[in-house]
């Protein structure tokens, strides 16, 4: 904890590196915080939406889709980045001391601005289908945001804990985000999983995350409770456990970098 | 930490680090076949798991202790050299010093901040500029960012960058980026510095400017553990050093002592063995193979003696057994703390050997106005100016400086390391008014 205080301006300056890596080699800068959700909206509409006449909650397909794919997309590719991130600062950690979860704790901080750009489209995008947020539902979305926020830092916890000792897990972690996608209710509703299957569905963390989001910016149904808080303690124990692996292999992190 | 003794800032206790040698390649590198295995065979798997972090009491043959009961004090202000061989642990104190690794062994305590600089420029970021890099590598080393503002124009002046400090340091030379990596590590102001081959980069005047700084450092009552295999700055920087041996403690005390032992020791059976020493350079056509130091009457020594005559005995082979002209010897005498004394050569001299047999001797009679004390004598040969033969720290000489007054008193080897040949005499006060007149006459 006193670590945190003397550490906090390094993690500061550590998710401003990330960011600026991120957005300077890149042609498009910024624009790919936007893009990135927008072109899986566009895919999913045509492939899902029309062409697979996907149910979709009574909203039109796109803005169904994009009030998924945003906080997906903040998950899905700030525990990419926390996988990967203690093997490419391995140089760091074999050099100079610091709390090593601030390695994989930088691209999930980060992420959050990518996730606020992306909600603002969202609500763009929204607007232009006539959709506006009101005002009982959208009380839930900080609640929501800590709950993917909890969750993504669980998973990236091991992940990185994992992926700095076992060489495969960061090429496979790509395709087992690729299985989770299709496992959550993005490309469909919850409402297609029979509901005495639900409870079990529902051990995915990020179904109540991602089907709260639709409740709560475009009042899809009633708001999943049982869902949501399996989110939370099935999110904590995630981040719990996933702290304590981290903390008993950082130990060895210096020796096996 | 706050029952720690007052006046220490560093206290280690039967420190020891394990390591597992090989490490890398007898565990599953792939989380898919240890799951796999550990399916497989559960027990003995979870056997290797443990292997990693657990090690059994009785000895293994893949295992190695890097470091093995390291103890120490160092009181505020002290500055400690680490002196050793490669792969005696050096960098492995440091680590675990620095919280960067585990102890397996014994516990490190330190009193107050401390910073390591273990690798010059660590975590510096290409993309970045020299602003953002200052601020980023501050912080990691345990800033706070307004510790690192307060101190910004500092850094950005020792490292003589101002206008390239907005500049991504991926467009600096190496040695801007080293000046300005050197320059945040020497502002850190920690309470324990702890440094390993610092001195390893830069060009020499850098290398000087470091050095100067590190003085300040530590002049500054701060504790500072300096690690380098250069001797020199050791001894000129350090009041105390410890010598490493293959993980293990084998001296602590004064600079200069333990690096003379330590450089003895390098230097073990060297005259004998020399034939046998493989870390040569040049390409052979004459190589040393012998060396060793005999008195005017051609009895072997291993002591001489301050002031009198020494032959210095090389033997030699010629490479293709064949006799060779053109020779040139060189003999380069340093101090055990590193300083280097002199450079003979017969090309100084003049002296040609003309045709030298195939096998045979080149003698060096010389006098060697020394204090006591240990010195190492380096060879280099050459054939017609090409390099031929080259042997670093080939022997060790021991120097008795006790007779060379006749008082039979000289002072010790901290005073210097030359004994010089000189007369006193007392005038009249009109000599000291005419060598005033006589330095403006050659002023003018
Ligand atoms: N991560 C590691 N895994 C296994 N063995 C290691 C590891 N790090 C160091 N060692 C071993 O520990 C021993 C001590 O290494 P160390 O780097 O401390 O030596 P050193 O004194 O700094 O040497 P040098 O002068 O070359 O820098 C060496 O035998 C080295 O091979
Ligand atoms: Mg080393």
């Amino acid at each position: 904890m006193h670590d945190l205080l003397t550490y906090r301006d390094f993690l500061y300056f550590l998710v401003r590196r990330d960011i600026r890596a991120r957005y300077t080699q890149t042609v498009l800068g910024v624009g790919w915080a936007v893009l990135q959700p927008l072109l899986t909206m566009i895919v999913f509409s045509i492939f899902f939406g029309r062409l697979a006449d996907i149910p979709s909650s009574g909203v039109p397909y796109p803005v169904f889709s994009l009030a998924a794919v945003v906080p997906w997309t903040y998950f899905a590719n700030s525990a990419g980045y926390a996988a990967n991130s203690l093997v490419s600062n391995q140089q760091i950690l074999s050099k100079v001391y610091f709390p090593r979860f601030l390695i994989p704790a930088s691209p999930i901080g980060g992420g959050v601005l990518d996730l606020a750009i992306a909600l603002t489209i969202l609500l763009g995008v929204m607007a232009g289908f006539g959709f506006f947020p009101t005002v009982p539902n959208v009380l839930l979305l900080p609640v929501l945001v800590l709950a993917l926020v909890i969750v993504t830092t669980g998973v990236g916890l091991w992940l990185a804990a994992l992926a700095i000792q076992y060489r495969d897990v960061r090429y496979t972690t790509p395709f087992l985000l690729q299985l989770w996608l299709f496992l959550t209710p993005i490309i469909y509703p919850l409402s297609v999983i029979p509901s005495d299957l639900r409870w079990l569905y529902s051990l995915n963390p990020m179904t109540g995350v991602i089907d709260g989001f639709r409740v709560a910016l475009l009042e899809t149904g009633a708001v999943q409770w049982s869902s949501l808080a399996l989110s939370f303690i099935v999110g904590t124990v995630l981040l719990v456990s996933g702290a304590r692996y981290f903390n008993r292999i950082e130990r060895v992190f210096a020796d096996i970098a | 930490m706050s029952e720690l003794d007052h006046r220490f800032a560093v206290r280690v206790t039967g420190l020891g680090k394990r390591y597992r040698i090989g490490l890398r390649f007898d565990r599953e590198d792939s989380l898919f076949l240890t799951a796999a295995r550990t399916l497989a065979a559960p027990v003995r798997n979870f056997r290797n798991l443990r292997r990693l972090r657990v090690f059994s009491d009785d000895e293994e043959p893949d295992v190695i202790w890097a470091l093995r009961d390291v103890g120490f004090e160092l009181e505020r202000g002290e500055v400690l050299g680490v002196v050793g061989r490669n792969g005696a642990g050096k960098s492995t104190l440091l680590k675990i010093l620095s919280r960067v690794t585990e102890p397996t062994t014994g516990t490190a305590q330190m009193r107050g901040r401390v910073a390591s600089l273990l690798e010059i420029g660590t975590g510096f970021h290409p993309d970045l500029t020299g602003r953002e890099n200052v601020f980023l590598n501050g912080t990691m080393h345990g800033m706070t960012r307004r510790e690192v503002a307060a101190r910004f124009d500092e850094i950005v002046e020792f490292a003589e960058l101002e206008q390239f400090i907005d500049t991504q340091v991926k467009r600096y030379s190496s040695g801007m980026y080293v000046r300005l990596a050197f320059a945040v590590a020497a502002h850190l102001h920690p309470d324990v510095l702890l440094t390993d081959e610092v001195l390893a980069v830069g060009d020499a005047q850098f290398q000087q400017k470091c050095l100067g700084r590190m003085r300040e450092v530590a002049g500054s009552g701060r504790t500072v553990i300096f690690v380098s295999h250069n001797r020199s700055a050791v001894s000129s920087l350090c009041t105390r050093a410890i010598w490493l041996e293959n993980g293990r403690m084998a001296a602590d005390g004064a600079v200069d002592d333990v690096l003379a032992r330590y450089h003895e020791s390098l230097l073990v059976g060297t005259d004998a063995e020399l034939v046998h020493r493989a870390d040569r350079q040049g390409d052979g056509r004459i190589r040393i193979v012998g060396i060793s130091f005999r008195d005017s009457s051609g009895e072997r020594m291993q002591t001489a003696t301050a002031g009198s005559e020494v032959d210095i005995v090389l033997a030699y082979e010629s490479g293709n057994e064949r006799p060779v002209r053109g020779v040139s010897v060189t003999l380069i005498l340093d101090s055990a703390t590193g300083h280097r004394l002199a450079t003979i050569s017969n090309d100084f001299s003049g002296e040609d050997f003309g045709e030298l047999p195939p096998v045979g001797e080149l003698i060096c009679s010389l006098r060697l106005p020394l204090t006591g004390g240990t010195y190492v004598w380096s060879i280099k040969a050459r054939v017609g100016g090409g390099l031929a033969d080259r042997v670093m720290d080939a022997a060790v000489l021991s120097v008795d400086g006790s007779e060379f007054y006749p008082t039979r008193r000289a002072p010790d080897i901290q005073a210097g390391e030359l004994l010089l040949d000189y007369r006193w005499a007392a005038a009249e006060a009109t000599f000291a008014r005419g060598r005033e007149s006589n330095a403006g006459t050659i002023g003018r």
